[in-house]
């Protein structure tokens, strides 16, 4: 295998998870509804997929099951956000913190503190590359072609841009973000899956951190389209790459430099590229029809 | 109004959520009360006013509290969950024992002060990281022994340490890899580098060196305990740069070590560390680097109760047993009963001190 050819497939391999984040919280996020929650809602997709992976034996219904759970996690994340239009962040916040308990308690009490890891099937490798990472560059494309070219994806769009103008349409702004918040849930759900059973075929606690919020990050940087974000994920991963690269070549550069190249090269990427990165335009505001929160 | 009261509802139930949770992750705190039977015995005889309580077989353990903070999970298959079991001995010599897992740096101290406020007698800070933050809170609370594990730190009349010594561990599982490797070429890879990690690499790369046979030892850090892919894509690395023994210490980030061995072509071996790591990918494991520190935290607790527990460094190697070598299980092929003998034998030399070690440690 040559050089470039293993350094893309790190490349791809370790950023697919949060390129599936990434497009889960684009969706959420351009229904309107701000999702700090995204490292929660990894935690709980890494979690609930080793244990559907060990339960039924097949890796993808146990991706399968992460994303049903991560759905109804989801849904309770819009009953607090759509309905009782609680504070985005702090729900968010409040996610991430449950999941990390959640899960540690969950994987002690169904698996034990053993000796040894509870492994489980693992996606297989399609050439190069762990299959879901294709299933993520489709993902992409359907993406842009759903916000872009499809009249639900518009409804998405326009409920967080210009809700009112969604409901003087006679659709459901609420149910819009609804069914964005928990479709978008279950796809951040399958990228904390393959991070559990495409790039390892285990669960460790805290298993996500802080991909959650490198996520979150490209979807900021890819000026909130699917193209950009997968663009900024790579990026990301480029620079993870790099620095495992840089170590083994034994160059005698202090490692603290090599560790610093993935911030430094998201500073830069900002720099050039972010300036104009503004977000829907009622991001983070709960819709009422009274104009009233 | 039926909204504003569902709302501030919400707004408590959220709270409550939260702060729950933060419990579960936080500190997983299990408070023991010592084990009844054992210590009844012994309590019998000091109420008799016998001095038969200050001989060590008959000693009142169940007056003596001692509680532990890690860094990180204690179910990491490594570093944390020994020093857990650790605590698992202590508590059965009847103490009563807490613990609080995967503390936030920002936390350190407040944790401290939460176990000392309570009582507690003898407090262990998992880790070099925890130096600063109990010597800050030591002079508060001079009745509380702090001991810090992996660290030489040690501050009059409250602070002890326990220091592991890293650069051994390093040592051997950098001999056994340069006598391992065919392509001339292993890696070890560290987690976040603190001193105490930093001396594990140092003494892998001496290990390779003391061996003489050309082998290059290449390493690396990945800058945390948590992330165990960031390990796997690092040994992949070492791998495509021809490596084919590669050894961590990473914690539970370190078990990523043995994904990547366990798809890498055949040939290639993984060295374990603290724990034997042999179930983690059987015949790719050629052996782990033993940290025994429960052992030890164990003896500082015997220490203690017999009065002797003072405020310096208390160092456990290869020659107090706390070091050594697991069983190379299906891998006993690997290396030649000559070059078996030939680690023995170097164990043995610096157990008896013929072999000086450097160290990122004092």
């Amino acid at each position: 295998m040559s050089v470039i050819e293993s350094f893309l497939s790190v490349v791809f391999n370790s950023s697919t998870s949060i390129l599936f984040a990434a497009l889960g919280i684009l969706l959420m996020h351009l229904s309107g509804v701000v999702n700090i929650g995204a490292e929660g809602m990894m935690l709980i997709g890494a979690f609930s997929g080793v244990v559907g992976s060990h339960l039924t034996s097949n890796v993808w219904l146990g991706g399968l099951f992460a994303m049903a759970v991560t759905g109804v996690v989801g849904l309770v994340y819009g009953y607090c956000t759509i309905t009782y239009k609680a504070n985005q962040v702090v729900v968010g916040i409040a996610f991430n913190i449950l999941a990390q308990g959640l899960t540690t308690t969950l994987y002690r009490i169904v698996f034990g503190m053993n000796s040894s890891t509870m492994k489980v099937d693992a996606f297989s490798k399609l050439g190069a590359f762990s299959t879901p990472v294709y299933v993520g560059l489709g993902f992409v494309i359907v993406m842009t072609v759903f916000l872009n070219k499809t009249k639900p994806g518009l409804k998405v769009r326009g409920a967080g841009e210009y809700p009112q103008a969604i409901d003087s349409m006679g659709i459901s702004v609420n149910f819009t973000r609804y069914a964005s918040v928990v479709a978008g849930s279950m796809i951040i759900g399958f990228g904390g899956a393959y991070l559990s059973l495409g790039q390892l075929s285990f669960f460790t606690e805290n298993m996500t951190d802080g991909r959650g919020y490198i996520a979150l990050a490209a979807v900021i940087f890819g000026r909130y389209t699917a193209l950009g974000t997968w663009l900024a994920v790579l990026v990301f991963g480029a620079g993870e790459a790099l620095t495992y690269r840089l170590q083994a070549l034994n160059s005698g550069v202090p490692s603290q430099m090599i560790l610093m190249i993935p911030y430094v090269l998201s500073i830069v990427v900002v720099a050039f590229f972010g300036q104009k990165g503004s977000g829907p335009e009622a991001l983070g505001i709960p819709f009422s029809k009274d104009g009233r929160q | 109004m039926k909204k504003d009261v569902l709302k501030r509802l919400l707004t408590l139930a959220t709270a409550g959520v939260m702060m729950l949770s933060m419990a579960a992750c936080g500190s997983t705190a299990g408070t023991a009360s010592s084990g009844a039977s054992s210590s009844g015995t012994s309590s019998s005889a000091a109420s008799a006013g016998s001095s038969a309580a200050t001989s060590s077989a008959a000693k009142d353990y169940s007056s003596i509290k001692v509680a532990l903070l890690l860094p990180g999970s204690a179910n990491d298959k490594g570093w944390n969950q020994e020093a857990y079991e650790g605590l698992e001995e202590i508590k059965a010599l009847g103490c009563q024992t807490a613990y609080s897992e995967s503390v936030a740096p920002s936390d350190y101290e407040a944790v401290f002060r939460g176990y000392a406020d309570q009582g507690y007698n003898i407090v262990f800070g998992h880790g070099v990281e925890f130096g600063d933050a109990a010597t800050a809170v030591a002079p508060d609370y001079p009745d509380t022994m702090f001991c810090i594990t992996s660290s030489d730190l040690s501050v009059a009349p409250n602070v002890c340490s326990l220091q592991n010594l890293n650069n051994e561990q390093g040592f051997i599982a950098g001999v056994v890899a340069a006598l391992a490797s065919k392509s001339g070429k292993v890696g070890a890879i560290g987690g976040m580098e603190i001193t105490s990690i930093q001396s594990y690499i140092l003494g892998f790369q001496q290990g390779v060196k003391y061996v003489d046979n050309g082998t290059t030892a290449l390493t690396a850090y990945t800058g945390d305990f948590d992330d165990a892919t960031k390990v796997k894509e690092q040994a992949n690395a070492f791998i495509e740069q021809g490596a084919d023994v590669i050894a961590q210490d990473a914690d539970q980030a370190g078990l990523g070590l043995f994904e990547a061995v366990k798809d890498a072509p055949a040939g290639v071996y993984a060295i374990g560390s603290v724990k034997d790591q042999y179930e983690e990918c059987p015949g790719r494991v050629l052996t782990s680097a033993l940290n025994a520190i429960s052992d030890a935290m164990a003896v500082a607790v015997k220490q203690y109760a017999e009065g002797n527990l003072t405020a310096q460094c208390y160092r456990y190697g290869i020659k107090e047993g706390v070091i050594g070598l697991a069983d190379y299980h299906d891998c006993a092929s690997v290396l030649t009963d000559e070059q078996k003998a030939f680690v023995t034998d170097t164990m043995n030399k610096i157990a008896a001190g013929e072999i000086t070690i450097q160290s990122a440690q004092s």
